[in-house]
């Protein structure tokens, strides 16, 4: 018998709840506690990545709940929805499709708060054991080594699962459905990117004033999120958040990176428009 | 004096560019400006339903608008973006209504914006 949970973007509660009734049914207490407050109050925080977080930190621990059992988990989110398929002996079967929702996020400590219409969900975040590797790797490299980028050798989409484009054509598509306004969003950022390079370069050579790099490589991150340069702003989020950190090690070399993937983000956006490159220099 | 619908402050331009065109598509009419200082000046003078803030700016931040906001019009809803998770305590304290964590992929922000001008 298989029990299908879907539903259009997240109404967890009413899903946890569903899920813990047939876990409870089947002789299964999963551990996850959830508490009804007030809905109005506070300040609700629209955040898909962190949701998308906490909802895989709750499927991991119900699949280690499930482990042992005669019963077995697939889950799955994508672009906002989220999908699960509960298979194994279950008092009924039955679908489920629940509707949008608004939904906030709250990461105190150690512990993420999820709360929508008025039930919260409260769940530890996992812990990142810290490296252990001797002697200790470039900090740029290590960065690289766990990143989500993808090898140079695409330009647009077909990457590896789970890995990011040097230019992803459909951020801009989605948020934006006028080609000509995107391509010139996307020229005025390629010429801002620039510019804001030879501002780093010129920082970063003349006594690395850090709050100056932090917010250069905060500016092209945000920039590059926007475009769908999502390996440009990779490299600038690592550098910024070295920046923030007060350390100067690795921003030559991340500068250098930054540099390549900015010349490969021109190529990639102009085969994808079919203009002919400029070349560099 | 007529009521623009909304304040928006962005300092980063394509961040700024796409809210821009999306709120021009919905037909909704805004000041856009690049400072926490000029949003100040804007609201001083202006007259709008909803201030939309990015809380990295150059000289006054988000948060410090919003303060300043509140003490003029303690009604009027704010609503932040941020793509640091760390700011979130410091927008609730300065009494943002919703956060919006960047970027701003999708249309979700544009729905919650159209609830509150409607």
């Amino acid at each position: 018998m298989i029990i299908l949970y879907s539903m259009i973007i997240i109404q967890l509660p009413e899903l946890i709840g569903k899920i813990q009734n047939d876990l409870s049914a089947v002789g299964i207490q999963p551990t996850i506690q959830h508490t009804y407050t007030d809905p109005a109050k506070g300040c609700t925080i629209h955040d898909p990545d962190r949701i998308a977080q906490v909802l895989t930190v709750f499927f991991i621990q119900l699949e280690s709940a499930l482990q042992g059992r005669s019963c077995a988990l697939q889950w799955d989110y994508q672009g906002g929805t989220l999908s699960a398929t509960l298979q194994g002996i279950f008092p009924s079967e039955r679908e489920t499709v629940l509707s949008r929702t608004r939904v906030s996020l709250q990461c105190i400590g150690g512990t993420l708060t999820l709360e929508q219409e008025g039930c919260q969900l409260t769940l530890p975040l996992p812990t990142i054991p810290p490296p252990s590797r001797y002697p200790p790797k470039d900090p740029l490299e290590a960065f690289l080594e766990t990143s989500s980028i993808e090898p140079l050798k695409n330009l647009t989409g077909n990457t590896s699962e789970g890995k990011h484009p040097i230019f992803d054509p459909t951020i801009l598509q989605q948020a934006c459905p006028d080609e000509e306004f995107s391509q010139q969003l996307l020229e005025d950022f390629l010429s801002h990117c620039k510019t804001l390079l030879l501002e780093l370069e010129h920082l970063i050579n003349h006594g690395e004033d850090l709050v100056k790099i932090h917010r250069i490589a905060h500016s092209i991150k945000g920039g590059g999120l926007n475009v769908g340069a999502f390996r440009l702003a990779e490299v600038a989020r690592w550098m910024e958040q070295q920046a923030k950190a007060g350390k100067t090690e690795g921003l030559q070399k991340a500068l250098h990176l930054l540099k390549d993937e900015e010349l490969l983000l021109e190529c990639a956006y102009r085969e994808y428009y079919g203009q002919e490159a400029n070349p560099p220099g | 004096m007529d009521k623009k619908q909304i304040l928006l402050a962005e300092d980063e331009f394509t961040a700024r560019k796409l809210l821009e065109f999306q709120l021009k598509r919905l037909n909704i009419v805004f000041d856009s400006v690049e400072t926490g200082s000029d949003a100040l000046e804007y609201f001083r003078r202006g007259s709008y339903k909803l201030v939309l803030l990015d809380e990295y700016m150059p000289g006054l931040n988000g948060s410090e608008v919003a303060r300043e906001i509140r003490k003029m019009d303690p009604t009027i809803p704010l609503l932040a973006m941020t793509s640091d998770p760390e700011a979130i305590p410091r927008l609730k304290e300065a009494g943002f209504r919703e956060v919006f964590v960047k970027p701003l992929h999708g249309k979700v922000h544009l729905d919650i914006i159209l609830g509150y001008l409607s």
